[in-house]
């Protein structure tokens, strides 16, 4: 998903916004560990780049693993050690998965496109979807109330 | 005869590299429209996030690394 969302981001520069949301679901095991790692990374300002390494790394993901992907991505070793155990990250993460609760979030991944569930799955349904967006947006307000004198 | 056709010739360059410039400056100006806009924000109390801030298409998504 996360590369299809890059194509739309690379085709609408100018108007659309991506927002990442953590949802580390409970049957993996590492799915928490990573959030927090990308999070860790985001602290140096590498999180964009921390979050691809782990989905190009997703079938080999380990506590050595993300300190791997961190000295790949040379980032302060000692601040990263810290920062993965810092319990602010974490309560930032729940925060995430809490909102996704309240918003009826049962797997991953789940699109939201202004507010609403959207079940693309293809570059084409997306842009679709952005397309119909961006039509709405173009509208302008109706004026009510325009009554006789 | 030489010395109008610098004073013809002077002004005619000068155009010529500024109007090549102004180009030059309209395609960077392009390229960065062009480019979305990486936000490598640290703060915790905002969600990560990529693209302009006033989008009028704002997509969310909640994802698992594994």
């Amino acid at each position: 998903m996360a590369p299809l969302l890059e194509q739309l981001l690379e085709k609408y520069p100018l108007q659309v916004k991506l927002v990442f949301k953590s949802f580390p679901l409970r049957q993996h095991a590492f799915a928490k560990k990573a959030a927090i790692a990308a999070f860790a990374a985001r602290r140096q300002g590498k999180f964009w780049e921390y979050h691809d390494l782990l989905f190009e790394n997703v079938d080999t993901l380990s506590d050595q693993k993300f300190r791997q992907i961190a000295r790949e991505l040379n980032l302060d070793m000692e601040r990263f050690e810290k920062d993965i155990n810092d319990l602010k990250i974490v309560a930032r993460i729940n925060q995430d998965i809490r909102l996704g609760a309240s918003m009826r979030v049962r797997a991953t991944p789940t699109v939201f496109i202004n507010g609403r569930v959207s079940r693309a799955r293809t570059l084409e349904a997306l842009e679709a979807a952005v397309e119909n967006d961006l039509k709405k947006a173009r509208k302008p307000p109706e004026v009510s109330g325009g009554g006789k004198g | 005869m030489n010395r109008t056709y610098a004073i013809i010739r002077l002004p005619l360059i000068f155009i010529l590299v500024l109007g090549l410039f102004t180009t030059d400056l309209a395609s960077a100006q392009w390229k960065i429209q062009k480019t979305p806009p990486a936000v490598q924000d640290t703060d915790l109390s905002v969600s990560p996030s990529m693209g302009p801030a006033d989008a009028p298409v704002v997509i969310g998504v909640f994802s698992c690394f594994q």
